[in-house]
This record gives structure tokens, sequence and C-alpha cells, in this order.
């Protein structure tokens, strides 16, 4: 195991790089002039003042100096300076990765445990209408974009039936309490800091921001694993051992739950690791359709609003977040599967 | 008994077999069909007024306006799909949309394809660090969230005043964040290929490695390719669609689907009445994508089950 996690690791410094330097490609995307003029506010932007930023911070300097520049400002924690925010962009992530994490962590358990066992109960009743039913849901699931169906359900259920909440982490009175001097928040997920806080009324409000977003998140990535899990179910419910074991008189929900199972769960292991670390860009949709204030959220309004600093730094921190995350991923089915790490 | 039926041969007919012969398939060719029948007949389906003459009498893409109050309109015997926040008449917008639809989806698989294909050939018959830098390089994309990274380069791309005001900037970030699964997939037919009998025969006879590429390796290995590009076309779609409904793939005004759910974003309040701001542009961006789908998945299961590739949907 230790080889492998070693191996695994000698990469890391080779992709983090890469991922730098796109970044650092993508901001070269814009001329010294244009990269200078996102931090000149005055308008009508003189050509001089121009000019002195682009001689103040070396925006002609050879890239590879710039380059080394940027990455050690980035060891330093400096993400630049969000325009949008008026705030540095490491601040922002701090700020707004509480909000982030709690609709994602909320997310993870009902795509996985519903997914899964979707997947599951369709390989079973292969061919049958539960697998029909199941099948034609899939298809359809995966043809139907995040943001519609996170606006198809606003639509619904908030603006038509008047069920929950459209938008926001809290309604308007308990943000007030929630932003409060007296509201101790350890974690800036609501749903636990109004435990700590004793305060249900708040965490009932939370929760109740949170099925709209969590829902629509997990319908999508439902139709994903589901076909994922059935096939892999499919090809361990076809093996001989599974035969075998029925043939000599096994009960059927312990062959499917003690012999074939244990080996479908292999990939779909994996790939459930990687959907989850997938759900990043799913995150960022599905905050910034029900506007919720969250680092996907801000991501999306700074593009649109042209900020290529903050748009680049959550970038990266986006794609640093999945390389770790991948990381885990790896390491964790080199874990279950011996075939993994020995390869 | 041997099978003696060339390979190339086998697979036309099991597609053949798969689009005909499976319903699913077949109602995935017929809304790929219809949605084309649209997009050619836009120009009769949906004229310009007389009356928006200055909207879409030069540029067919700009959708006619009517007033300019806020409050949309619902369908009604003028507007028979309503008009959007923006007075944009929807129906107007969906037919044309259609256009935009295939246009940006080939717009942006072309691309991805011919680069993926370029770099993942060229890296499975080089073989040793070309191989292993290429795939290096690939993992370096596939980091990025497919769609945290188009919307990151269409932004950066829309600070171009002149450039910025086009669809190019969305279609430029698809593609360029859409390639990596094409390259890894034709590398590893490739890097098989490359030890048969007749690369080697066409290397004893002389050819250089760009002839044998052009003419015998692509040739045997592109098939797989193909038919999982020819999929990512509806997810292109919904993605670009989906950079237009954050404002970030067409001008206002510009005659695609996500550009006319746009609106619905900031009525929301009002959304359980103004069902038609959703309906009618979801609703053929939903039939569309299902048409691929649907063709898609009785592509894959005729020619091989297992593969994958292409990008994740966001």
């Amino acid at each position: 195991m230790l080889p492998y996690i070693a191996r695994r690791l000698a990469l890391l410094p080779a992709i983090l790089f890469g991922v730098t330097a796109l970044v650092f490609a993508l901001a070269g995307q814009l001329s010294p002039g244009q990269r200078a003029a996102l931090y000149v506010s005055d308008l009508p932007r003189s050509p001089d003042a121009v000019q002195r930023i682009i001689d103040r911070y070396g925006l002609e300097d050879p890239l590879p100096a710039q380059y080394a520049r940027w990455l050690g400002q980035l060891a330093r924690g400096n993400l630049g300076f969000s325009t949008t925010g008026k705030e540095p962009v490491a601040r922002v992530i701090a700020r707004l990765l509480p909000a982030t994490l709690e609709l994602a962590l909320w997310a993870c358990l009902p795509i996985v445990w519903v997914g899964v066992r979707l997947g599951i109960l369709a390989a079973v009743r292969h061919g049958g209408r539960v697998d029909q039913a199941l099948r034609v849901c899939s298809t359809v699931g995966t043809s139907v974009p995040l943001y519609l169906v996170g606006l198809a359900a606003i639509m619904l259920f908030a603006a038509r039936l008047d069920w929950l909440p459209a938008g926001d982490r809290l309604s308007p009175a308990l943000q007030i309490a929630a932003d409060g001097p007296d509201w101790r928040a350890p974690t800036g997920m609501h749903t636990v800091d109004a435990l700590v806080n004793g305060r249900g009324d708040v965490w009932l409000d939370a929760v109740r921001h949170l099925v709209l977003p969590v829902l629509s998140l997990a319908v999508v990535s439902w139709a994903y694993l589901l076909r994922v899990t059935r096939s892999s179910m499919l090809e361990a419910l076809g093996q001989d051992y599974v035969r075998t074991a029925l043939a000599k008189g096994v009960p059927r929900h312990a062959a499917i739950h003690a012999h074939a199972w244990p080996n479908a769960r292999l990939p779909v292991a994996a790939l459930t690791g990687l959907t989850l670390v997938g759900l990043l860009g799913g995150v960022a949709i599905v905050e910034t359709v029900f506007n919720w204030p969250g680092l996907g959220n801000r991501f999306v309004q700074a593009a649109v609003s042209l900020d290529v600093v903050t748009t680049l730094g959550l970038t990266l921190f986006g794609a640093v977040t999945v390389v770790l995350g991948n990381l885990v991923v790896d390491v964790a089915s080199a874990w279950l599967d011996p075939r993994i790490r020995l390869s | 008994m041997t099978d003696r039926t060339p390979p190339a041969t086998a697979a036309g007919r099991r597609l053949r077999r798969a689009l005909v012969g499976n319903g699913a398939a077949r109602l995935g060719a017929v809304l790929l069909a219809a949605f084309a029948a649209v997009a050619l007949a836009a120009p009769w389906l949906a004229p310009c007024p007389a009356a928006a003459a200055r909207h879409c009498g030069e540029d067919p893409y700009r959708v006619p306006r009517d007033g300019f109050s806020t409050t949309p309109q619902p369908p009604s015997a003028a507007h028979p799909f309503g008009t959007t926040t923006k007075q944009h008449d929807i129906f107007y917008g969906v037919v044309w949309g259609t256009r935009t639809a295939f246009k940006v989806g080939l717009l942006i698989t072309l691309p991805a394809l011919l680069f993926g294909v370029a770099v993942g050939a060229a890296a499975g018959y080089a073989g040793g660090w070309v191989d292993e830098v290429a795939m290096r390089v690939v993992e370096v994309f596939m980091a990025f969230p497919f769609f945290v990274a188009a919307v990151a380069m269409a932004s950066v791309l829309r600070v171009d005043p002149v450039v910025g005001q086009s669809t190019l900037p969305a279609m430029v970030a698809l593609a360029s964040f859409g390639w990596m699964g094409y390259a890894r997939l034709i590398r590893a037919d490739v890097l098989s290929v490359r030890e048969r009998e007749y690369v080697w025969a066409a290397r004893a006879a002389g050819a250089g490695a760009g002839r044998i590429l052009r003419r015998h390796v692509v040739p045997n290995t592109v098939f797989p390719v193909l038919v999982a590009a020819s999929l990512d076309v509806g997810t292109y779609v919904l993605a670009f669609a989906g950079l237009s409904f954050f404002g970030l793939g067409v001008p206002d005004g510009y005659a695609d689907w996500g550009q006319m759910l746009a609106g619905a974003r900031h009525r929301v309040p009002s959304l359980g009445h103004d069902w038609h701001l959703v309906a009618f542009p979801g609703g053929a961006l939903v039939l569309f994508a299902l048409g691929w789908t649907l063709v898609g998945d009785a592509l894959r299961d005729a020619l091989d089950p297992r593969m994958g590739g292409g990008p994740e949907g966001g």
C-alpha cells in the first residue's frame, strides 16, 4: 500500500505545476494593458496610469519571470485582490467555503445512498418493469441540464406550490440572528451551528433552504450513478460464482448481497468518489440558480462581471481541490482493490 | 464455424440494427430529424416580422422585440410561446435557436475532436516521453471541473471588447476543455494498432511517421472516437446553453435556448405564473439532448458496451 501512495504522491507536483501553468496561461490570454486595466478603477483609463501599473508590476517581463513571481505569491497564500468583492480572494474563499461545504456535504448522502440502491435494484430486476422505468428515468435525467432542473424545481415547489424557499441559506429574519454578535459559528455551516446555539428554528429553516438545491444536485447525479451501478452489478450477477451460489441453493438475496455486490462495488466506489469530486461544477451551477451565497455563486458572478482575478483564483482553488480529491479517491480504491495497487 | 466478416462491416451491420430495431433509438432519431427540419425551415416557420426589421432584418439571429415592458407576456396569437422579460419573442428564439444549437454543437465538437485525435494519435504512436508528457497534460486539463473551466475561460476571453460580443468565447472555452476524452480514447487504440503488421510493412516501405499516422493508424482507430464525439454534441449544446443561461454565451437578444431561459432567473417569485419562460426553451433543450442521448446509447451498445470518453456533463 505504501509504495502505491508514494508513487501517486510523486506525480502530485507535476500535476500541480501543470494546473498553475494552465491558469497562468489563461491569464496570459490578456494583454499587459488589459491586465493592468483590471486594476484601474478611474474612468476614462488614462494610458499613463495603465503604463505605470504595467511597469510597476512588471507585466511586460518575460513570462517565466512573471510565472515565478506569481507562484511565490501563491505560496504565501496570496491569490490576488477581488475587485468585485473588495477583499483578497483568499478571504473570499475562507468566508464562503462553509456555505459551499454545507451544500456539498448534504448532497453527498442522498446521491450515494439512493443512487447506488436504485442501481442495484435495476440490476436485480433486470429486464423487469422496475428496471425499464428506472432506465427511462435515468436516460431522461441525463438529458436535463442541472440549471434547468434547479429552475424547474423553483418554479414548481417554490413559486407555484410555495412549499419551500426558492433561494438563500436562511429566511431574512433568522439570517439576522445568524449574523448577530451572539451567534457562535464554529463551522459556518448553519445546520451545525444552529445545534451548537441550540436554535431548533434556525436548524429547520436551514434544512428547508437546503432541500431544493440538494435534490437538484441529487437527481442529476442519480441518473449517472444508477447507470454505473446497474451495469457493474449486472456484470457481477452474470459471473459463474454467482450462478454457482444460486445453483447450490444460496438464497437469492444472499447471492446478491454476499456474492455479487462485494465485487460490483469496487468500480462503483471509485466512480462514486469521482462523482463527488465532480460535484464541484454542479455545486457552482446550483448555487447560482438558487442564489446560495457560496463560492460557486461568487465564481459565476465574478466571471460574468469579468473580474478575472477572482475568477481565476477560484478556478485554481477548484482545480487543486479536484486534484487532491482524486488522490484520495485513488488511494481509497487501491486500499479496497489490491489489483489497482499491485499493477 | 468461423466468422469471416471484416470487422468494419460487422460493426456497420450492428449499427444499422441498433438504430432501426430499437424503439428508443428510433425515437431519438425522429427527435433529431424534427429539430433538423425546424432548423432548415426556420425562415418560413418564424419569419422576421416587418415591424421588427431593425432587429432581425439584417441578422436573423437577433430575436425581435415587442416593446420595452419588463413583464413577460403569456402565449398569445401574436407570440405563440409568449415573450421573455425583455419582450423577446420566445417562439422566434426557440425556432432560430435550433440553428444555434446545431451550429455550436458542431463548432465545438469538431475542433475538440480534431485536437484530441491529433494529440492522442501522436502520443500513442510516438510513445516514450512524448506519450508521458501528453498524458500528463491531459490529466492537468481534466483536473479542472468542465463547467468551472469553461466559465473561467469564457470570462477571460470576453474581456476583449470585440471578441467578447460574439459567441466565440463560450465555444472556444468548451472546446478547449472537451478534447481530453478523445485523446485518451484514440491513444489506447493506437497503442495496439502501431504494432500491427501493416504498420510495420508501411514503415519497412519507408513511409514517414506522418504518412503512417494519416494513412494507416488514424483511419483504423478513429471510428470509436467519432462515435464518442457525435454523442457529445448534445452535452456540448447543453453546456453552451448553460453558459448563455448565466450570461457568458451569446450577446443579449441572440436566438439561443439558454439565453431565452436566462430571464426566468430574475422572475423567480412569479414563475408559478410565467411558466412559459421555462417550459418552451427548456423543453427544446431537453428534447434535443434526449435525441442525442437515445441515438448515442444505441450506438454505444452496438459498438462497445465499455466505451467511455468525452466531457462530463455540467
